[in-house]
This record gives C-alpha cells, structure tokens and sequence, in this order.
C-alpha cells in the first residue's frame, strides 16, 4: 500500500503524517490529526457535515485526498473559537437555537464562515442557496438562516472579531 | 396554581439557551465514532445482496488471508454460540392477553444462517485493524446463494403461498380486530359514504448521524461496557445478556452524544448482539458504526401501509360510522418495534372526531424488505392523513365548507377527559378553536382572492386545512415501554444538583429543559444544575427516549423528586430558623421567611445536610436526595372485555394551514404560506418548542413530497444514498408561521404534552388538500403521495388532455 | 430486472458467428475489464473481471455457461458476484444471413443486479452497461472480422487493450481454423 507524506497546518497549527495514500482528508482530521468534531454523515458526499475550509475555500473533506493536504492550510471547527471567546458565527447559532443533536452544525458553521468572508451582507435567498450542500434533520434550518443573518450582521457591526 | 408556586417559576417558560450546545458549537461533543479506546478493533459486515434467498455457502478463507485482519465469522459460528435476538419492544413472546392482537416472533440470529430476507442482511462479521483494511477484506468474503421468489407486495404476500418465515403458515405476523357498533347497518343508512384505498408509500428518518456500537469487555472486572447511539439504553443490558445467553456478565451500556434518532434507534438490531460478542470472544474493544448506505439497508424504515377507511355522513357532515382496514408492510420480522404499527394506526383513525361505531382490522404483513419499525408521530401520521383526506373529500361531496364540517364532529372541549371508541382517554383539548384560530391567522378569506386572482392568469393556487391529533406517551402489557420514568436527584454539600433520568437526549434539549423545571422547584441557579441521561451505571430505568414521554413521565419524575428535597431543604430551615417549614420560600438559592430578613441560603442547608448532621431535625437522615418514579397517566395496560385499551396518556393537536402554488409545466409545489397553531399544553422552553415543530415540519415535508424509498420487483432498494433519497434541504424548507395555544395536561405536574413529533403529521395532509384544492379545476383527488413533481404533472397532464379527472 | 439488447452486422457468415461465439473461448477475450481466466472450457468457463460503477468497484468471479445452441441462436446463462453484488444474466444471439458474406446478429441480455450496484441510480447504472455492452461488441466483431478497429479511451478500455495483445494471436489462430474449416482443431 502506498504511503504519503504529509506536512499541513490544521488551525494554524503545523503537523506531519505518514499515511495511505488512500486515506480521505476527513480521516486525517478525524483520526491521524484526533479532530473529531468534523463529522461523517453519509458516503456520497452529499450531507456536507464534514465541511471544512481547505485554502481558504470551503470543500466537503470526504471528497478529498488527505495526500492534497500536503502545502495546505486547513480549518476546521475546533479553531473557530479564540482566546476572545466564540467566533460571531457560533454566538449566533446559540442565540438563534440553530443547533439540536450538533452532528450536522460543524458543517454549518464552516460553511457560513466561507460563506461570510464572501458575502457579508447576503440576502435570505443567497444563504439557502450557500447551504444546498448541508443537510440537517433536526432544525429544519430556519434557525440556521436566522444564526447566518445575525452573525452576518455581529460581523459588520464588528469586522476585527471575525475569525477563521 | 397558589401565588407562591407562580412566584416560583423563573425558568420554565423561558427562551433559555440551550446548554447542549455549548460542546456542539466547538466540535467538543463526543458522538459513537468519536471514542477511541487502546487496542479498538474495527467490525464489519458482510451483507446480502439478495432480497431472498437460501445461503448455500460463505467462504471466509479470502477475507482471513487479507492484511489486518484479527478474524472472521459467519451465521453458523454465531448460531452455535448466541440466542436468538430478544423480542423487543416485549419482554416476553405472548406479550398479550386478549385474544388481539395476535403476534408472533421469528428467531434471527444476529448473522443469517441458512436464509437472507432482505438486502443487507448481515451473513459475515470482519474484524480487523482498521477501518480501511476492514472495508477490503469484507470485499474478500464469498457468499454463494440460491435466490428465491421475492414478496415486495404486503398485500399479495398475507395469502400467498411462498413463505418468508417458512415456520409461519402464512406471511401475517400481526393481527388486531375491534369492532364497536352496528358499524355495517349504519353505513348502509348514511345519507353519504366515502371509501378510499390509500397507499402510503415507505420512508425513513434518516438521523444523520447513523447507528454504532462500540463494546469492551473487561475480563478481570467481568464488565461488559457497551456504548451505543441508541435511544433505549435502559432496555439494552437485558436484550443483550438474552440474546448472549451471558448472564454471567455485568453490563453497561451508556448512550454517547447521539446524532438524532427519530425512532430509528428506537430497535434491537443484530449489531448490538454481535459487537459485544464479538468483545467477549476477542477480549478487545470492537466499534461498528455504519455508513449512509449501509444505514438505509440495515436501519429500518416506516409508513408503508394500504389503508382503506369507509366514512358514513350525515346530510350535515356528523359521522356516523367509519370502517377501517389497515395493511402494513413490515418487512421483515426484527424486533424493531413495527408490530405496534398497525395496533396504533387501527386505533386512532377516527383521531379528533366523535365516533362511537368503528370497526376496524389491522394486519402486520413480513415481506423481503427491510425491517419497519417506528419514526417520528408512528402510526399516527398514516392515521390522521387517511382521516384527514377523507373529511375533505366528505366536504366536496356534501358541500360543506372543510373547517366547518371538521368542527362539527370535533370532541368538544367540556367532553374532557374523553374516553374515545377504542378506549384511550384524550386529556384535555379545544380542538374547534384551534381549527378556527389557524384558518383566521393564515387570512383565509383573502387568500381567496389572490386565488382567483391567479387563476384569472392560468396560475394554479390553492388552500389546506389540516388538523391532527398525535396520542404520546405509550405503553405496553409484558414490554420495555412500560410505562413509568424515573429521575434521581442529588443536591450536593455545596448546593449543587446532580440528575439523572432514564431518558435519553437526542437533540430534545433535555439537560437544559430538565434543569430549567429543577431549577424552579428547588429555587436555585441554572447553572448550579448538570443532568446525566444514557447511562445505565447510574440509573436503572425501563427503556429511554419514544413518543415524547420526556414531557409526560420525565419531566413528572424530576419535578416529583425535586420537591422531595424541596421538603426536605425547607424542614431543615424551618428547623434551624425557627419557623414553620409551610411558610418559607426559595428563590435565587435562598431560602427566607415571609419577613424577608430571616434567611439561610441552599449552599448552607447542604453543607450542614452533609457534615453537622447533628443539626438536623431529630431522627433526619443525612444528605438531599430524591429519587421517585413516575406512571402514564389515564392509561390501563389490559384491554376490558370488549377489546378497548388506553396506550397512552397525552394528546397534544394541531392545525396546518398551507397556501401553495402548483406549476403545471413541471409538477412543483410552491409552498407560499405555511401557518400552524399547536396545542402542546404547558412549555417549558419556548425557544426549543418552535424548533422542534420546525423540524418536525421539515421531516413531514420530506415524506410529503421528496422522500420514497423505492424498491424493485426483484426486492432491490434503488436508492439507498443521499443523491438519490430526497431529504429536504434548505431550498426546499417553506418559512414558517408558528402560533400557539395552552390548554394544560391536567394529569401531570408540569402540564406539558410535549412538541416533538406532531409537526411530522402536518405537511403530508395539508399539503394533500392543498394541492387538491389548487387542482380543483381539474378535479384532481390526491389520494398518494408522496406528491413529486412527477406525479403531479402527470395528474395535470391526464386531466387538461381531456381524460378523466384523475387520482394520485 | 434490466433488459439490454441491440443489433450489428458483420462480415462473417452465420456459421461462422455461431461456431466463433458457440466456444466461449473466443468470447472470453472479448470481455471488458477482464483480469484473468480461471478456467476455461468451450461451453463454460470462470472469469475473473474488473468492474463497477463509482466507487463501487472490485473483482467480480463470473461463471458463462453455454445452455443451447440451434440452428439459428445461441443461449447463455451467467452469475457474478464481487464488491457485495451478485449479478444474474440470461442472454441469447440470434444470426441471420445479411447478404453477402455478412451476418445481422440480434443479441439480448436480461440482466438482474443485486446489491449495492442496484441501489445507484438507474441513470448511472445503465451507461455503464451500456458502455461496456458497446466495447464487448466491438471486440467480439473484431475476433470475428479478423480485423483491428480503434477502440475508446476508456479504463476498461485500457486493461482489456493489454490483456487483448496477449490475446490476439489466439484469436487469429482461432479464425484461421474456422477458414480452414478445421473442427478438429476448433476444440484444441
């Protein structure tokens, strides 16, 4: 089986792996790098619970190769909140009771992080469209709308306590 | 309610933040795949690709030879070394004493032996290193089969010859009767009579996060520890040491953080027999979690049911009498909690409406699919559509406006409590003002005009009325559902409480719901709470999270247990500060007389509860502990001798109103205006209780319009992935309307009836009549579902060509 | 259950298709995706082929039976299983004189899938099939017309395209014997 070598900054945090070459990039965060709070939640990359940011761009992480991490610069979930306190984005989700079992809400709010830096003012119909590729099956998602819109308008309001 | 109880409440009725959250924001919430355990192993399944078939042989020598593997085992290993799977959801196989419903038990050993009933069935286990090497050596694993003719079609199998089970004599696992009235005469003599046959088609839930064990035996503590996202924790210790044949063994079992459930963790699947034996004979940690796919094969599925109601009326709209007839497809026969299905739905057709002569028959049919068990609102979403969808088409017949003639056979509100036909006892309701309340708040009248508005301009517009009544908080004769919760409560020596109770959060927001009701009734700070649930080390209870008995049972239970150490905190004071214990208040963690300067905090009493129990009053017991248990109300787990039982305690309702537009050229359902008033009693959270009817909502727009799931003649599931089983998205969630009324519980403490599924029945009928009514040029009945974009065309293309007006 | 069936003419008489396709010896060389023959005999044989669709894929054990031959047709019956499917087919080639020294051949195969394969959408399910239906028919006209024809790029493609070299001169050795009208040989 053929390996590869790795060298990647999760978080801003550098690591190194030696892995399969077949290993998903979600299995490297989750298992090799021990972030687990990116989820797996169907195998057709559908479901977007495994959203991370890649390069600055969101990409669901059970649709690519942990070996294209290598050079890369990562974001996941774990490295929203700050030494300040929780990012804008996830204020928002709390205040707007936008997340219930969480398995879906990592991909939700790495999805409205790169969605955000894009598009800081969006209208209602741009946000459910940004988030076509996220499923959820306990909200029904007019919370999420609500979480997007608050934190889209805590951003503005605030721009320095932006993060990711 | 005494002014001091109103002044007690802080919490309760309050939108506060969950507290749930607070890890799930951070990616700090530990779900099943997340545990890692030293030397954890990795399982997995090899599953039959056949619907029916004998197993002639299965060769594991490939998959023994691949790298990584630890070992590999086929049905006839487990045959010889486990008992069947135990007959949840019933401790015992003839759970009834009644002569219905009548029930009968198939023995599946947790790997298949010498037949597979349906795709993905499980015939080998593979235990290796790691996940990858795992997935490649199930690969490696060679079954050979001989097919057998394949029943897809419930109806057709009860007398047909070829038998699934072949120690049955037939394909009927199921049967239940009742009949009260002379319902046949009656019909005969009705000025009106509708009958319709409705398929409803099949479904599932779909949790995202899907099912997983994880088990490790401890040989040297002779602790079996088996962690699993289920929503029965309490039952599983005894399914599992039954189906081992280990009683032996000390087990635990403790629910992680658990990624939705839905009643689709609501099961004893053969996973959770296989896992931890396979942990007792590797002595290592094993983790079996399953994907998307395989989920969709191996998790059941529900709704699959060909109801045929008759609905006599008079010329004024009263019902006289309903006949009912109630197939369902049960797949095959797990213990997964489907036989209660047909039972449920026979039961509660006549829902809101005075009836006082129904007959009706109910049927469990196996077929080679997968297992059906419960899901959201089970049974009761096929019952109030088939309801639903005939008061509508008895208003087309007979002329009447469809809110009026719902009105006139609702049970009024002073018939409460109400003992329906078929026994169960409705709690309390005001079902004609909630009707009114939605139709009026949804502006009705002038939708109207818009809609002939539209129709002036070729566009298709139309209103639904939908009511719903859902029956919570079951229990059974000889089950694990039987019918109490429990809750243990600690305030520790520094004031803080501790509890545990016998459910089971699943995205609920019980820890912050439970602590919002404790926190009242011992007048402390929300935040000196933290609640356990999921673990049987520290609460032995009956099963877990159904049928939103958290609002009945649970939340009984902590606030029955609460004021046992209220009582207790307030004697101690009293006895301490001299005054009689009746007169004192907490509040804010303090404990004061009516003078408002005599006063000794919470955090003081617990101290001395602990450690100067020379302090206490004499012949007191130290420490603040409460530990009580609480039952259905209005319920009875016997039948009386006509055949009429009350399952179940609390009745929350609904009214739906939809307003849509109907695109002729592609068959799409816009949803313009979607409005409700719900009736759920007392709220504990407000906040939580909008989010549940949301995604309940979003759960019956799924089944309404998106979801089927679709098998082929040769027992094929076509679509087993999330590209092409719908679920809805955000695009597809309409905004909503949510409004509300109060009429309390009148049977608990708390007066909650509880939030969580109800909205799942809505959708599929009020957007039936919807559509129905936007079609009315064309004379369209909506009788099918789910209403794809598709089969709405072709209604609209049949009926425009100048056919008959058609049927879905 | 799936039906797939087509038409195509080539220059060989009747006789020659039924005997060239009757040994399934010709045939098996002919398949996409092939890996490795298990065993081999004129009626029968056990293959070992590389297939799927997406990303479920792996090496399927196929077992080909000749079940009758007439004056005008012939019938197969065949099972795979790998990657958790099993695959199930009948099939059947009827030959008719085209003019000339060519022959129409009619081929129809019943196909039941079972298993994950089953469960793809139908949209992507059939292409597949009928991808590889179209390179196994240009094969099998090649072995029969003795002539090499461009093929498409496709993975498959690709494998069977080195399998085939190893292949093609027991092809021609095998239509030089049914041009010499050698039985004996045919059976060698």
């Amino acid at each position: 089986m053929k390996s590869v070598h790795i060298e990647t900054t999760i978080n801003g945090k550098p690591y190194t792996f030696d892995v399969p070459a077949r290993l998903l990039l979600v299995d490297l965060i989750r298992d090799k790098a021990g972030l687990t709070g990116t989820h797996v939640a169907c195998d057709t990359g559908n479901c977007g619970a495994c959203t991370t940011i890649f390069n600055g761009v969101s990409v669901k992480s059970c649709q690519v190769l942990a070996a294209r991490a290598d050079g890369a610069t990562i974001g996941t979930v774990e490295g929203l909140r700050t030494a300040n306190g929780l990012d804008p984005i996830q204020e928002a989700f709390w205040d707007c009771d936008a997340a219930e079992c969480g398995f879906c809400t990592s991909g939700m709010l790495m999805t409205a992080v790169a969605f955000l830096a894009d598009n800081p003012d969006p209208s209602e119909d741009e946000i459910r469209s940004a988030f076509k590729g996220n499923l959820c099956r306990c909200t029904g998602y007019l919370n999420i709308i609500k979480a997007v819109q608050r934190a889209a308008a805590l951003r503005r309001a605030s721009p320095a306590r932006s993060g990711a | 309610m005494s002014s001091r109880e109103s002044n007690r409440r802080k919490y309760v009725g309050q939108e506060v933040r969950r507290k749930e959250s607070a890890d799930a924001l951070v990616g700090g919430a530990e779900y099943l795949s997340d545990i890692r355990l030293p030397r954890m192993a990795y399982a997995g399944l090899v599953r039959s690709p056949y619907a029916h078939a004998r197993i002639k042989n299965v060769d594991l020598s490939g998959a023994r030879n691949s790298p990584g593997v630890i070992a590999v085992y086929s049905g006839d290993d487990l045959k010889r070394a486990t008992n069947p799977l135990a007959p949840f959801p019933f401790t015992a196989q003839q759970p009834y004493s009644s002569k219905y419903p009548k029930l009968r038990f198939a023995d599946h050993y947790c790997l298949a032996t010498d037949k597979v009933r349906h795709v993905g069935e499980a015939v080998a286990v593979v235990v290796a290193e790691d996940r990858y090497r795992c997935a490649d050596a199930v690969q490696e694993v060679r079954a050979d089969y001989e097919p057998l003719p394949v029943m897809v079609d419930a109806e057709k199998a009860m007398t047909h010859p070829q038998k699934i089970y072949e120690d049955w004599d037939n394909n009927i696992q199921y049967e239940y009767r009742f009949s009260e009235g002379p319902v046949a005469e009656l019909l005969r003599k009705s000025h009106a009579v509708v009958k319709e046959t409705f398929n409803l088609h099949r479904y599932t839930g779909t949790p995202m996060e899907g099912r997983g064990v994880i088990a490790d035996f401890n040989r040297p503590k002779n602790l079996l520890t088996v962690w699993d996202s289920t929503q029965i924790p309490h039952a599983l210790p005894n399914l599992i040491l039954e189906s081992l044949g280990r009683e032996d063994v000390k087990i635990r079992v403790v629910c992680p953080r658990i990624g939705g459930g839905f009643g689709i963790k609501w099961g004893f699947h053969s996973e959770e027999v296989l896992i931890p034996w396979l942990s007792l004979t590797l002595e290592r940690p094993i983790a079996w979690w399953e994907t998307r796919s395989e989920h969709m094969v191996a998790s059941h599925h529900s709704r699959e049911q060909k109801i045929t109601v008759e609905a006599g009326f008079s010329a004024s709209g009263e019902i006289t009498a309903i006949k009912g007839r109630v197939i369902v497809d049960l797949g095959v026969a797990y213990p997964c909690g489907g036989t209660s299905l047909a039972f449920v739905t026979a039961n509660f057709i006549p829902g809101p409406y005075r009836v006082s002569n129904y007959e009706a028959e109910a049927y469990g049919v196996v077929t080679n699919k997968s297992a059906s068990g419960v899901l959201r609102a089970n049974g009761k979403v096929e019952s109030n559509y088939v309801m639903e969808r005939i008061m509508d088409l008895a208003a087309r017949r007979l002329n009447l406006d469809r809110a009026e003639i719902r009105r006139r056979n609702f049970v009024p509100p002073d018939a409460f409590p109400y003992t329906c036909v078929t026994g169960s006892i409705y709690d309390s309701g005001r079902y004609g003002e909630c009707l009114t309340k939605a139709v009026e708040l949804a502006g009705v009248s002038s939708l109207r005009e818009d809609i002939a508005k539209a129709a002036r301009e070729g566009r298709y517009r139309g209103i639904g009325i939908g009511f719903m009544l859902e029956p919570l908080s079951s229990l059974r004769p000889n089950a694990y559902n039987s019918g109490y919760e429990t809750a243990q409560i600690r305030v520790d020596q520094v004031g803080k409480a501790w509890i545990v109770s016998g459910d089971v959060n699943m995205g609920q927001a019980h820890q912050t719901t439970l602590s919002q009701i404790v926190a009242d009734e011992l007048g402390i700070d929300i935040n000196d709470i933290e609640v356990f649930e999921g673990d049987t080390a520290l609460l032995s209870s009956n099963s877990g999270s159904y049928a939103c008995r958290f609002s009945t049972v649970t939340t009984s239970a902590a606030i029955m247990a609460a004021r046992t150490i209220r009582e207790k905190m307030l004697k101690i004071a009293g006895h301490l500060l001299q005054v009689d214990a009746d007169r004192l208040d907490i509040m804010g963690g303090i404990i004061s007389a009516p003078d408002g300067k005599t006063s000794i905090t919470v955090k003081e009493v617990a101290n001395i509860a602990y450690y100067s129990v020379n302090r206490l009053p004499k012949g007191m017991e130290p420490g603040l502990f409460g530990h009580r248990f609480f039952f259905n109300p209005n319920t009875s787990f016997t039948a009386d001798e006509k055949g009429r039982s009350a399952n179940f305690s609390t009745y929350p309702y609904a009214a739906h109103v939809a307003y849509v537009e109907v695109d002729p050229g592609t068959g799409q359902i816009k949803i313009l205006k979607y409005v409700t008033v719900d009736d759920c009693g007392n709220q504990v959270n407000p906040m939580v209780v909008r989010t549940q009817l949301t995604g309940g909502i979003a759960c019956g727009i799924g089944g309404a319009i998106y979801e089927e799931l679709v098998y082929d003649e040769d027992g094929q599931l076509a679509n087993s992935n999330f590209s092409s089983y719908l679920i809805p998205s955000m695009l597809e969630m309409p905004n909503l309307e949510l409004h509300h009324m109060i009429t309390p519980m009148p049977f608990t403490p708390g007066g909650f009836k509880g939030a969580g599924e109800i909205g799942a029945i809505g959708p599929s009928l009020t957007l039936a009549s919807a559509v129905e009514d936007a079609l009315t040029p064309l004379g369209i009945k909506v009788i099918d579902l789910p209403l794809k974009p598709e089969k709405v065309w072709r209604l609209i293309h049949e009926a425009t060509k100048g056919g008959k007006a058609g049927a879905t | 259950m799936r039906r797939v069936e087509g038409d195509f003419t080539v220059q060989a008489s009747p006789q020659q298709v039924l005997d060239f396709c009757g040994d399934l010896r010709n045939v098996f060389p002919t398949i996409p995706g092939l890996a490795e023959i298990k065993d081999e005999k004129p009626e029968s044989g056990v293959l070992l082929i590389n297939a799927g669709v997406s990303f479920i894929r792996g090496r399927f054990t196929v077992r080909i039976e000749r079940t009758e031959r007439t004056e005008n047709g012939l019938r197969f019956r065949g099972h795979g299983d790998g990657a958790g499917n099993a695959v199930d087919f009948e099939s059947s080639l009827d030959v008719a004189p085209s003019g000339g020294a060519a022959s129409n051949v009619h081929w129809v195969s019943d196909v039941r899938v079972h298993g994950p394969l089953a469960s793809m959408a139908a949209g992507l399910l059939n292409p597949v099939i009928n991808q590889n239906v179209d390179l196994f028919v240009g094969k099998l006209k090649e072995g029969l017309e003795g002539e090499s024809q461009p093929t498409a790029a496709t993975p498959e493609a690709g494998e069977v395209l080195s399998q085939h070299r190893s292949f093609i001169e027991r092809l021609r050795a095998a239509i030089s014997r049914l041009f010499r009208g050698d039985s004996a040989q045919l059976n060698s």
